[in-house]
Parts: structure tokens; C-alpha cells; sequence
């Protein structure tokens, strides 16, 4: 019922966690839209780090937990990057004439999340955690 | 991922996306799917019936295309999407800038 991963902050990273909790959440009997879901908002959330995170000590692997229990699918990320509250990015409003394509991924995140929650982590750093919609 | 192109009309391709466009792939696709359908001087639709997931990365290319074809008074029109793609491209709201459509048909019709 819980898929905890380390993962380094490369895309390689991403696309090993991609495919761990793919299988992992086939293995569950989770549903494939929310599974789909699940995979999508991992991705988010990782490229966002590799994209823009700043590291005050660093880049240390990212802790990936996921949760399936009773029917809700969790999911927490902790990472040791500089603070960043994903719940007060600014949206991304795509038009043809902007040029602006940052924060898309995080208005995406927030559209497939239930509930979204941040906080600091013990030694400082950040703790994501959210409900994936079903 | 891959990408297919077919000429439909003189003025218009249809691109068949195939696979997943995402973080991890869309390096793969990048330079050549911008060449077919940005410096294509057509408009184009494309079919999204085998494109298994689509994320904000993969939105980022669609959208830079579609931006590039508007200014040169062309059209990017999808059809055929999937649930989950059709889910993402939703949540953005970006029925304005990449509209998606049932079908080939309709998205032909919408480029006028």
C-alpha cells in the first residue's frame, strides 16, 4: 500500500520515479485514470525541481512517498530545495499571442489534486503532499 | 514517442502524435516535430487517437508550434484525444489556443 522512492533530481531520476510508480500503482489495482493522474503529478512536481529549485546545500535526492489506502491515493514529496510553496505559484495563462509558458505544471497539479498541502520538512526543507483527484 | 506527418490538402498536414509526450521525451521529438508543423507554412491538425499522455512539457511544444503557425495566419486544431489527454488539455483551458475536437472531420472543418 506504500511505494517510498529516492529520487535524484535529473531527468533520469524522473523517468525511473515515472515508471516505479506506473507499476507500482498497476500492482495496486489503483484505477488507470487515476493511476494516469499519479503519474502526471509526479512528473510535475519533479520537472518543476529540476527546472527552477535553487539548493542551499546542494541538489540532494527527492523523497517520493505514495499512499494507496481505502480508496484515496496520496502522495508526498519531500525535497532539501530552497522554500517553495506550490500552492501560491502563479498560474499559467497560455494564450497564442504570450510568449509565457512557465507554470503550467503546477496549475496542472493543482487541477488533479483533491486536496494540496505545504509545509517545511524537519531539517528545513520543503514537504508537498496532496490527494490525487479520483 | 513519434510523430507521423501526412499532407491533406495543399494548406494543411495532419501530424499523428504516437506514444507519450512528456518530460522524458519530448527532447526526441522537439527539433523535428517544430520543423513539421511550425516551419511547415501550413496549418495542421493533429491526431491524438495513439497519444497515450501528455504533460505540461508536451503542452509547452504544442503550444509554441500552434503560436507560430497563428502568426503566419494558419491553424492548429487536435482531435481524437485520449480521457487522460483530453483531462490535461481541459484543466489549462486552452480551448482558445489548441482547440480539440472529436474528429479528423471536424478538425478540418475547423480550420475553415
Amino acid at each position: 500500500m506504500v511505494l517510498r522512492l529516492e529520487v535524484p533530481v535529473s531527468l533520469a531520476g524522473l523517468a525511473a520515479a515515472q515508471e516505479a510508480v506506473e507499476a507500482w500503482a498497476e500492482s495496486q489495482d489503483v484505477p488507470p485514470a487515476q493511476a494516469l493522474r499519479l503519474r502526471l503529478v509526479t512528473e510535475e512536481l519533479l520537472a518543476n525541481l529540476i527546472e527552477h529549485a535553487t539548493w542551499p546545500a546542494g541538489p540532494t535526492p527527492a523523497r517520493l512517498e505514495v499512499v494507496w489506502r481505502d480508496g484515496v491515493l496520496s502522495l508526498a514529496l519531500e525535497d532539501a530545495a530552497a522554500p517553495f510553496d506550490p500552492r501560491h505559484a502563479p498560474a499559467a495563462v497560455p494564450s497564442l499571442e504570450g510568449e509565457a509558458v512557465g507554470g503550467l505544471g503546477l496549475a496542472l497539479v493543482r487541477r488533479m489534486a483533491q486536496r494540496l498541502d505545504y509545509g517545511r520538512t524537519e531539517a528545513g526543507g520543503n514537504r508537498t503532499s496532496l490527494d490525487i483527484r479520483a | 514517442m513519434r510523430f507521423e506527418v501526412v499532407e491533406i490538402s495543399p494548406a494543411a498536414n495532419k501530424v499523428i502524435l504516437v506514444g507519450r509526450l512528456d518530460a522524458t521525451t519530448v527532447g526526441q521529438v522537439e527539433t523535428g516535430f517544430t520543423a513539421a508543423v511550425a516551419a511547415s507554412g501550413r496549418s495542421a491538425v493533429l491526431d491524438l487517437t495513439e497519444l497515450a499522455f501528455l504533460s505540461s512539457l508536451g503542452i509547452r511544444l504544442l503550444l509554441s508550434s500552434a503560436r507560430v503557425v497563428s502568426r503566419r495566419g494558419g491553424k492548429v486544431v487536435l482531435f481524437g484525444a485520449q480521457p487522460m489527454v483530453a483531462e490535461v488539455l481541459e484543466a489549462m483551458a486552452l480551448e482558445e489556443v489548441l482547440p480539440l475536437v472529436p474528429t479528423e472531420a471536424e478538425a478540418v472543418a475547423r480550420l475553415g
